[in-house]
């Protein structure tokens, strides 16, 4: 499809987490966090369930005694094709691009229904309850590509599109492509293990397409037909 | 019109006593004398009605008004929504309002399109909860909203780079829905009521005159005036009924058309019509019975006759809630899918089973076991008590499904569990406080009973013999021309 | 007092019933002394059908109103659904810009409003409510279900209009000012 925003044939950014490569240590949501400005709520609140993490460490315990395993799936959202999200927003807040096929959330546009958080099946969208502060020396620490969002809106995971578009100004200055492993979100950037790997998907030769090759593959719940763009290789079954 | 008998004998005249003390209809009086009843009721502002209407307002104030203000001051976060029950009280809150919103209606639109002549006293007093019920509701999408002050971005108009709103969000057709069904039941709630305005007009005095007189637009009662406000009623009355199904149908959509599980359901549309019935029309005893304690005169025109009715009707509505439950609920179960099995545990044994349960208990147990019964029936205090019971019941069914549902995800991982917290409480029985306040204001100013249409309907009432036996025998008056 | 002008303008009286039944005679009473159905007005506190009082048939165009204004909520309807769609082309959750089925809640809720407010407004244009100048004729005792008959005549006639009304079970018969509409 030949789009609107003078892009022949646009990118489509996808994702590959290697299970087996994930040992749990949670660098990804603190990297993701720090890149994104997401707001610290404070132990009391994290704890009654308001963390506003984009990215979270799903825990599941298997076995019992000597048996005990732990498997950990590191879960954000999921940018599906078919968003259930983006449809139930009465304001267009949450919407497709369609220069880079992300699920986009427009904070400035967005009134606070949260519908698209209780429509998504991967519980992967925050809301900003309260208006939060960063106690010193955290607030030292904001990144200046991203908005800092205030209270009542829905917020989630960007696919750190600050840096796509960053990559991608650069590389249009120099006249070239985007080159393989050139973007990288924060939790990418930041996992030991290299179990996170971005890319572009309609490059035949990235790594993302040789990794999702693997008979290992899957989606999050890939029969609702939602088509998410963030591929796991299956394993992770750790000895605790 | 002559409505005289003349009864035969003792015997006669013992049994038209006795069906006129219970059939309104029957119970003729003067014309001067029902507006007379009904005016001294309406210009009855009492010291103890006046204290009841500061309290609420008060209340009303303080409790909506106050807490709503302070939320939006601090942020939803004073509300105990977390991940992943992003929706609470409030909705819950707004399902219920809308629910106690359609009985007005039904009760005055299926009831008058059947022709279903006890309806004639109290459609006013129905219609007002419509109207009331539904301002009530009305503020729901704005409170639970995380911007409150944004609350316009819904309503269709551009933005300056023609952005509109977006219309396939079930968000949208509610605000549209809800908008529709609002100017439409208001309209309805009106139209009958512009010649008992006129009445009003013509005998007040002061302030009253000079309101009453501009609500009436110069009514006169032509032949012309009454022929269009019939046909308009008519009209109305036709297709308020289907704006009615579909409100509490897209209410019900803004869950069925979700990917949740427990939520994504074929049958919610006429699930929760049936439940909004339930809820509304025992709100309906709950209203009639407290008019009738508390306005003068209400003793004649709302009489246990009318309670009965009402109870019969609830039955059938309690037996069809039951029905589209066990529907809903066994079907789900019965096909096994995991997630669905674990939200059904979670009703039935989990954190939210005794709002479960009430639910059971107070939309089926209860009326359906005590309803059968004439002399339940037919004392007010009692439907006024099982009125509360249901509405009870109702309210849980709703907290059940919307917060039920969501704390039970597909993954484990999101699974979760709300409480209420003090400041939502607090909004929700301030609603409660506004739509009291709202209808003690409006008792003591609306002509609680439609007078002109008692009046009809005593017309077309008058006796008939057969054989020994005597009849209340009703003339189709309306489908003259 | 008045001169042999004054006679022969129009002049508005009523008659007042307490009962129904005796309507219809007084109305053909009525006729028979010369005034025709054009210049009479019946007031009533409860809805009486033509053929009660054996007068002409009203008719009433609310309906059509009601038909213009669900026409007219349609086409907002469509306007909402495809036209803003067309406006700002967003896509969303993989649905197309113009879907049908999605479209159908609105196009039917906004039909259903043109419906009910044009009915409404029809009601009001239809009956000439609220009145904008003059003053019309009108007895209070109709809100206490009395019968009001006005009818227009000339002073001449007027005696024996009178006569006739009372005759046929009028309560009173006075000179009124005002106008029917």
């Amino acid at each position: 499809m030949a789009g609107g925003n003078g892009h022949e044939e646009h990118t489509k950014w996808v994702m590959v987490i290697d299970l087996d490569r994930c040992n749990g240590c949670g660098a990804c949501v603190t990297a993701c966090a720090m890149e994104n400005n997401v707001a610290f709520v404070g132990e009391d609140e994290n704890a009654y369930g308001r963390g506003m993490h984009w990215l979270r460490l799903q825990r599941y315990w298997e076995g019992e005694g000597d048996d005990l395993r732990v498997r950990y799936i590191p879960t954000m959202c999921q940018q599906c094709s078919n968003a259930p999200c983006e449809p139930v927003c009465p304001v267009y807040a949450t919407l497709h691009s369609e220069a880079e096929e992300i699920n986009l959330q427009v904070y400035n546009r967005c009134i606070g229904t949260r519908y698209c958080a209780n429509n998504c099946p991967y519980i992967a969208r925050t809301f900003n309850w309260f208006d939060y502060e960063w106690p010193e020396p955290l607030n030292f620490q904001l990144n200046p590509d991203v908005t800092v969002r205030r209270r009542g809106i829905m917020e989630k995971c960007t696919f750190c599109i600050q840096r796509i578009r960053r990559a991608e100004e650069d590389a249009k200055a120099e006249g070239r492509e985007v080159y393989d492993g050139e973007v990288q979100p924060a939790c990418a950037q930041a996992c030991p293990t290299e179990a996170i790997v971005f890319g572009n998907w309609r490059d035949p030769n990235s790594r993302v397409r040789q990794l999702a090759a693997s008979e290992r593959a899957f989606k999050l719940e890939e029969a609702l037909g939602t088509e998410p763009k963030v591929i796991y290789l299956a394993g992770g079954r750790h000895e605790f | 019109m002559s409505s005289e008998f003349h009864p035969r004998n003792e015997e006669e005249a013992r049994r038209v006593e006795e069906m006129k003390r219970e059939h309104l209809l029957l119970d003729h009086r003067p014309r001067a004398e029902m507006n007379d009843m009904v005016m001294e009721a309406v210009e009855d502002t009492s010291r103890e009605w006046k204290f009841a209407v500061i309290v609420l307002g008060l209340l009303t104030a303080v409790t909506l008004f106050g807490a709503w203000g302070y939320m939006m001051l601090k942020g939803l976060g004073l509300a105990g929504i977390r991940r992943p029950v992003f929706w609470g009280l409030f909705i819950v809150a707004f399902v219920f309002w809308i629910g106690i919103s359609h009985a007005g209606t039904f009760v005055s639109a299926i009831l008058r399109v059947f022709k279903a002549e006890f309806r004639r006293p109290f459609t006013r007093a129905a219609e007002l909860m419509t109207t009331f019920g539904l301002a009530a509701a009305g503020l729901y999408p704005l409170i639970h909203l995380g911007r409150t002050w944004r609350f316009y971005w819904m309503m269709p108009y551009p933005n300056q780079r023609w952005l509109w709103p977006n219309w396939r969000s079930p968000l949208l057709w509610d605000f549209f829905a809800i908008n529709t069904y609002l100017i439409g039941s208001t309209l309805y709630l009106y139209m009958p009521l512009i010649p008992d305005l006129a009445m009003a007009r013509d005998r007040s005095t002061g302030w009253r005159k000079k309101v009453y007189g501009l609500l009436a637009l110069g009514w006169r009662g032509t032949e012309q005036e009454w022929k269009h406000l019939q046909k308009g009623i008519q009209i109305f009355a036709w297709a308020i009924m289907p704006v009615m199904f579909s409100v509490h149908t897209i209410v019900s959509w803004d869950f069925a058309v979700s990917m949740k599980l427990g939520w994504h359901s074929t049958i919610f549309g006429p699930y929760f019509i049936i439940g909004a019935l339930l809820s509304g029309i025992a709100a309906v005893s709950v209203v009639l019975f407290t008019v009738r304690a508390t306005t003068k005169n209400m003793r004649y025109f709302i009489r246990p006759e009318h309670f009965d009715a009402l109870g019969k009707l609830l039955l059938i509505i309690s037996l069809s809630w039951a029905y589209f439950f066990f529907n809903e609920f066994i079907l789900e179960w019965y096909g096994g899918e995991h997630t669905i099995k674990e939200i059904l545990k979670f009703y039935m044994f989990g954190d939210i089973a005794p709002v479960w349960w009430t639910m059971v208990t107070c939309n089926f147990f209860i009326p359906g076991l005590l309803l059968w019964n004439r002399k339940f029936r037919r004392t007010p205090w009692l439907m006024f008590l099982l009125g509360i019971v249901v509405n009870i019941g109702m309210f849980a069914e709703r907290y059940v499904i919307v917060t039920g549902a969501l704390s039970r995800n597909r993954f484990p991982f999101d699974w979760g569990w709300y409480e209420p917290r003090l400041v939502e409480v607090s909004i929700v029985f301030g609603t409660f406080m506004l739509f009291f306040f709202l209808y003690t204001l409006a008792a003591r100013f609306l002509p609680l009973i439609p007078v002109w249409e008692v009046e009809e309907g005593q017309h077309s009432h008058t006796w008939r013999r057969i054989g020994r036996a005597i009849l209340p025998a009703v003339s189709d008056l309306e489908s003259l021309d | 007092m008045e001169g042999y002008q004054g006679r022969y303008e129009p002049q508005m009286y009523v008659a007042i019933f307490d009962d129904v039944e005796r309507v219809p005679d007084a109305l053909d009473a009525l006729r028979q002394v010369g005034v025709t159905d054009e210049f009479i007005q019946v007031q009533s506190g409860v809805p009486y059908a033509s053929s009660i009082l054996g007068r002409p048939r009203v008719f009433t165009a609310v309906p059509k109103y009601g038909l213009v204004g669900a026409f007219l909520g349609f086409l907002s309807g469509l306007f909402f659904t495809h036209g803003t769609a067309a406006l700002y082309p967003l896509y969303v959750g993989g649905f197309p810009l113009y879907s049908v089925p999605p479209s159908l809640v609105l196009l039917f809720e906004l039909t259903m409003l043109g419906l009910l407010v044009a009915t409404f407004i029809g009601v009001l244009v239809e009956s000439l409510l609220p009145p904008v100048v003059g003053k019309r004729v009108y007895h209070p005792a109709v809100s206490d279900s009395a019968i009001a008959v006005f009818f227009q005549t000339s002073r001449t006639l007027a005696a024996e209009a009178r006569k006739a009304l009372q005759a046929a079970g009028a309560q009173e018969v006075t000179e009124v000012e005002g106008s029917f509409v």
